[in-house]
């Protein structure tokens, strides 16, 4: 199995202008946890995702949480979120992020992703967007065979 | 790659039952739910043709989530922008007679914000392009000027482009000249009691349309036939389905075939035969689209066309 196979094909992304706000508010509309970024010749320059959103709009404040017994203020955070949202997509998101091929194997899509503590990545075809895939969906993609409901599915698909 | 644009996607509910009387309790015998709207429909049969689409518009709440996840499991790409509120069930009732009634919702209002990120979409996905359909109804928020908007963002990319409208909207996209226009009548006037327009009219809207420097205009005769006019002239291309479900997505599977055929090279008869020959699969497949490429080809006996 590549990862071709199992990869949400969905081309939502943001653009490198994109206010953090904006990302957010997408975030939770899309119910995921970050978005590739590509510039007008749509080709992948990064990808924002939550962790990077807030890095941006609470600095330092992760580290403290990690190692201390400190209760988050919620309206400082609101404050920090207001203030941040208006910074852009671009100075925030990881640059020369991870992007596999289609055809990648799910092994050592799995294993990359494992070691680099990486939840969410776009998926490529000569350089241009074509999915994303994430932890879960590998984990979903072993076993999809089992929630197919059978009743609402179109006539099979035919090749060409 | 095929952009398909729906701007009012819905989730189709198809209820078969004996019989149905307004102000009676019915017990269904069976169920067909899938995604719907114009493109949404194209997108499915182009990827049952073989062809893989990118399918856009909007998506709401726990319908669209449902339109998204069936697509993406069928193999379709999707990228539609996510927006408040929940997209439409469309609901359609059939007897055992052959009657269908249909309830069908406004959809979601879409926000200027979500419409900016749409047109975003749409620049974006151009360099990828081979052809762009779109079609339907507008839902609530979405100017008559959508369509128009579009067209331009595509023309300017040499892309070809196919519509399928109706109303203010389709007068205003015909001004930026799509490719291939058909004149959408919505599948409430297309009973089967319904007497079909009269020929003169339709070849004196559709030669209304051509004179404007659109190339090939489609308008629906009956369920069962449909005036092309092309550069080569008029054509009247019949079909005579021999156990015809449903005529809903008549019209989806026409510019799906014909953007099949596009793609390939077909001539313009062939190009009227092969969307023809779809439809026939489609009115008689139980479930949304058609049953394979092959029971296409081998309808494509079952299509007449004549000049007119």
């Amino acid at each position: 199995m590549v990862v071709g196979d199992i990869m949400d094909r969905d081309l939502t992304s943001l653009a490198e202008e994109t206010s953090l706000l904006e990302a957010i508010s997408l975030m939770a509309l899309h119910d995921t946890s970050g978005f590739p970024v590509v510039n007008s010749a749509d080709r992948i320059v990064g990808f924002l995702s939550e962790k990077d959103v807030l890095r941006a709009v609470i600095p330092g404040y992760l580290g403290h949480m990690d190692e201390s017994f400190t209760m988050p203020d919620v309206a400082k955070i609101k404050g920090m979120v207001k203030r941040a949202g208006h910074d852009l997509a671009r100075d925030y998101m990881t640059k020369n992020c991870i992007a596999f091929a289609e055809d990648e194997t799910i092994s050592n899509v799995m294993i990359q992703m494992f070691k680099k503590n990486i939840r969410r990545a776009p998926v490529i075809r000569e350089g241009m967007l074509v999915g994303t895939v994430d932890r879960e969906e590998i984990l979903r993609g072993f076993v999809r065979d089992n929630f197919e409901d059978g009743e609402t599915e179109a006539p099979a698909m035919s090749a060409k | 790659m095929i952009v398909t644009v729906t701007p009012n996607p819905a989730m189709d509910e198809s209820y078969a039952t004996d019989e149905f009387k307004p102000g009676r309790w019915h017990r269904a015998r069976s169920v067909v739910c899938s995604p719907g709207g114009r493109g949404v429909n194209v997108s499915i049969i182009l990827k049952q043709l073989g062809y893989d689409s990118v399918s856009t518009g909007f998506l709401a709440g726990h319908t669209g989530g449902y339109i998204r996840d069936k697509l993406l499991s069928w193999g379709i790409t999707a990228n539609f922008v996510n927006i408040k509120g929940r997209n439409s069930t469309n609901t359609f009732i059939r007897d055992a007679s052959g009657a269908e009634t249909a309830v069908t919702e406004e959809g979601p209002a879409v926000s200027s914000d979500a419409l900016k990120r749409f047109f975003w979409n749409m620049e974006r996905l151009m360099p990828r392009a081979t052809a762009v359909q779109m079609g339907g109804d507008l839902p609530p928020g979405v100017p008559d000027t959508f369509y128009r908007d579009v067209i331009d963002i595509v023309k300017r990319k040499n892309v070809p482009v196919y519509i399928d409208a109706s109303g203010t909207a389709l007068d205003l996209a015909v001004e930026a000249l799509p490719t291939v226009v058909k004149i959408d009548r919505r599948s409430g006037d297309s009973g089967r009691n319904v007497t079909p327009p009269a020929m003169d009219h339709l070849m004196e809207t559709a030669k209304r349309i051509f004179d404007e420097g659109v190339d090939c205009i489609i308008a629906s005769h009956s369920d069962k036939s449909n005036l092309f006019c092309t550069t080569k002239g008029f054509y009247l291309a019949e079909i005579k389905p021999e156990n015809p479900v449903t005529y809903r997505a008549a019209g989806d599977a026409l510019m799906a075939g014909m953007m099949a055929a596009r793609e390939e090279r077909m001539s313009m008869e062939d190009t009227m035969r092969f969307g023809m020959s779809c439809v026939i699969q489609t009115v008689s497949c139980p479930r949304k689209g058609l049953p394979s490429r092959a029971a296409v080809e081998s309808t494509l006996g079952g299509v007449t066309i004549r000049k007119v």
